[in-house]
């Protein structure tokens, strides 16, 4: 079977213009652009204390999750493309993904439940040998969330960061929620009536209530 | 032939896209706790992140500045106290506190800003990633300082004038608070 040289040649070109295109995007990727990577150093800047601040918070248990939290922004159908240099654009809709923009984050968190000593004080009470003791409601003291807990695993488009703050606050509601639904407070309620138990070691009869 | 060269260009646009498959959630786990917290720090720190200098070769510059804050708590962990610890007689009672520790620490991403995101030339604009990057360093970083502020010490005293109040408040005349030394 003879090829055709004209086919010949013309894979030629396409071959000398792949190369050709490979090379520049390695110059202008030296040149142009972002170069961050794990290397790169923030500067040495003291820490500023804003408050101090004295509290007495026991906390009784700890609910520790990972939440993903996703936005995606699609193409609409019917939009004519907006920039046809834009690779990721032409990707997505040749292969008919139609994602124009998606931040996916894992947000590692804890929730923590116990007592506020300072907003609602302990009472107690003596009647012969029992020592009745007046606990307040557990209450969510704080939930915690750090950079180092937070992952972002997936960017596609431009971020601010008001958008990504909206994630991770939703990530926050989905915490306090699943600590509602594992039933943190009876559970903070339990361990604090075995930690004041054991505080309480020597005596005969202890009643704890929480009120 | 067409076909051909439709099939490399589709090829070569599909390697453009970065799509990955969400993961599941890894870790869930509820704990009791103990920790009596008895103090909480409010700590600021810039960050900055200038890349004119490490990117000498590249065209334009690439500034970035985010103030943000942490809140540190501390105090002491009850559930590491020991049978022996606590000793009652009559009226009196004589507690060893445990060594006083960090008990949270917490960078709320409601109180991080971006003041300053000075790009020129040819260079791109800060990813989150790389911004969720320089903030870990700032989280390292403040972990690091916080030696310096001797916020282990006001939690150990304050521990231990809030276990006095609280044995006062039922009841005990005389109450002996001691502490083992911070971590």
């Amino acid at each position: 079977m003879k090829i055709n040289p004209e086919y010949i040649r013309l894979l030629k070109n396409i071959a000398f213009l792949i190369i050709i295109g490979i090379i520049v995007s390695f110059v202008i990727s030296y040149f142009v652009g972002n170069s961050s990577d794990d290397s790169d150093q923030i500067a040495d800047t003291p820490i500023r204390v804003e408050q101090v601040k004295r509290i007495a918070e026991i906390s009784s248990v700890s609910y520790t999750d990972e939440i993903v939290v996703d936005s995606v922004e699609y193409f609409k159908e019917l939009d004519e493309i907006s920039d046809w240099l834009d690779a990721i654009e032409l990707s997505q809709r040749v292969l008919k993904r139609n994602v124009k923009r998606r931040l996916t984050l894992i947000v590692k968190g804890e929730v923590k439940m116990g007592f506020d000593l300072k907003s609602k004080s302990l009472k107690s009470l003596r009647k012969g040998d029992t020592l009745y003791l007046s606990i307040p409601q557990p209450t969510l003291l704080e939930i915690n969330l750090s950079p180092s807990g937070t992952e972002i695993y997936q960017e596609q488009g431009n971020w601010k960061d008001s958008e990504r703050r909206k994630l991770e606050n939703k990530a926050k509601l989905i915490l306090i929620e699943n600590s509602k639904r594992y039933g943190l407070k009876k559970k903070a309620e339990d361990s604090a009536t075995r930690l004041f138990k054991r505080l309480l070691k020597d005596e005969k009869y202890v009643e704890i209530e929480f009120v | 032939m067409r076909i051909h060269v439709f099939y490399i260009l589709l090829f070569l646009l599909s390697a453009c896209g970065e799509d990955k498959a969400i993961r599941k959630a890894r870790v869930m786990e509820i704990k009791d706790l103990g920790e009596l917290s008895t103090i909480e720090y409010t700590i600021g720190k810039l960050i900055q992140m200038d890349q004119s200098e490490s990117d000498w070769y590249k065209w334009g510059d690439r500034k970035l500045l985010i103030n943000t804050r942490a809140t540190v708590k501390a105090g002491v962990d009850l559930k590491k106290l020991r049978e022996d610890d606590i000793q009652i007689k009559g009226n009196t009672v004589e507690i060893t506190l445990p060594a006083a520790e960090y008990t949270s620490f917490s960078m709320d991403p409601n109180y991080t800003r971006t003041e300053v995101e000075s790009i020129s030339g040819f260079r791109d604009g800060f990813t989150q990633k790389e911004k969720n990057n320089f903030m870990k360093q700032g989280e390292e970083a403040i972990k690091r300082d916080l030696v310096e502020l001797k916020i282990l010490e006001e939690a150990r005293i304050n521990a231990e004038d809030i276990v006095r109040d609280f044995y006062h408040s039922l009841g005990f005349e005389k109450v002996i608070v001691n502490s083992k030394e911070d971590k």
